[in-house]
């Protein structure tokens, strides 16, 4: 967190540039100018933060992440050409946006997405917060899948993939500082307790004398409505 | 005169198109013809509620729930429950 606050001291006193300073520090740096190019960064490191602030929430390590901005910030220092007459910024927010994103998708959990899968999944979380926020209700999976020209298999199974594991191992509760249950200790286990399984066997049990009381007849029309014994011939 | 739409389910009527060879009452009341056993399609209905209702009962009363003959009918009539009955008988055979 210390190396956080002094990113922030540095990037807080720099101040911006102007369109016209920007565009003679292109041309130093165009030149070969290795100090121009790390004035260029330094003066922007607070777009850079900005949009690390906006993908904060995502499980992953902040001052990594400002890392990863920060290469993205130097690639767009490289690629910058002055020429088009656009500010700076505008030039590379979108290269810190896309270093930021495709660092979050392969660290962002013990799963590795594909970059192009963790872009769409990021479309879709949009989407729905847009739609929420529309409608004040959140769109069903066929509304989602249909908006994004996929199935609302294929939508599960991507957002079953992006879910966050959990480590049996974690504490169960916040508050419990002694670290004593886990969550091992509290997910109930799905097995079946002895009096459930002497109910289940008393159960199946009647159920198999009723059903030898059935009559030919009401077999027959069981079997067939079901497809049993078309099953069984073949 | 087709029957009133959402109404279908409460009288024994489910699909059965995604169960593999199943038939609907028309097609079990034909089969049955064909063997010598002449049974109408509502008839045949009758019979496999009947059947679901013989089973359902026990059930009922093991499980403490009410044994009225509308609660236990809704059972007998109940796709999930008659599919659990056809895949023990299924397994017994």
């Amino acid at each position: 967190m210390k190396a956080m606050n002094s990113i922030f001291d540095v990037a807080g006193k720099t101040p911006l540039l102007s369109a016209e300073e920007e565009v003679a520090l292109s041309k130093r740096i165009e030149a070969g100018d290795s100090a121009a190019r790390d004035k260029m960064i330094q003066a922007n490191l607070r777009l850079a933060l900005s949009v690390v602030k906006k993908y904060s929430k995502r499980g992953v390590d902040l001052e990594d992440l400002f890392q990863e901005s920060v290469i993205g910030l130097a690639h767009a220092v490289d690629r910058f050409d002055w020429k088009k007459g656009f500010k700076f910024s505008t030039y590379a927010y979108w290269w810190i946006q896309q270093s930021v994103r495709q660092y979050l998708a392969s660290n962002s959990g013990p799963i590795n997405l594909p970059s192009n899968t963790f872009s769409k999944l990021y479309k879709i979380s949009e989407f729905e917060k847009e739609y929420q926020k529309e409608f004040g209700k959140k769109p069903t999976d066929a509304e989602v899948a249909e908006m994004f020209g996929t199935t609302a298999a294929t939508l599960q199974s991507l957002k079953q993939s992006s879910a966050r594991t959990l480590s049996l191992d974690a504490p169960a509760y916040r508050s419990d500082d002694s670290g004593r249950s886990t969550l091992a200790d509290v997910i109930p286990s799905g097995e079946s307790s002895v009096e459930e399984k002497i109910d289940n066997q008393r159960l199946q049990s009647r159920i198999n004398e009723v059903l030898s009381t059935l009559t030919e007849r009401e077999k027959t029309i069981i079997k067939m409505r079901f497809g049993i014994e078309d099953q069984e011939d073949k | 005169m087709a029957m009133p739409k959402g109404k279908k389910f409460d009288n024994g009527y489910c699909s059965i198109s995604n169960i593999p060879n199943a038939k609907n009452y028309r097609q079990i009341s034909a089969e049955c013809k064909k063997h010598g056993m002449k049974i109408g399609p509502s008839n045949v209905r009758n019979v496999l509620l009947s059947a679901m209702h013989k089973i359902a009962k026990p059930i009922c009363e093991e499980r403490g729930m009410s044994t009225r003959e509308e609660d236990v009918m809704r059972i007998a009539k109940n796709p999930h429950f008659q599919l659990s009955v056809a895949s023990l008988i299924k397994e017994i055979d």
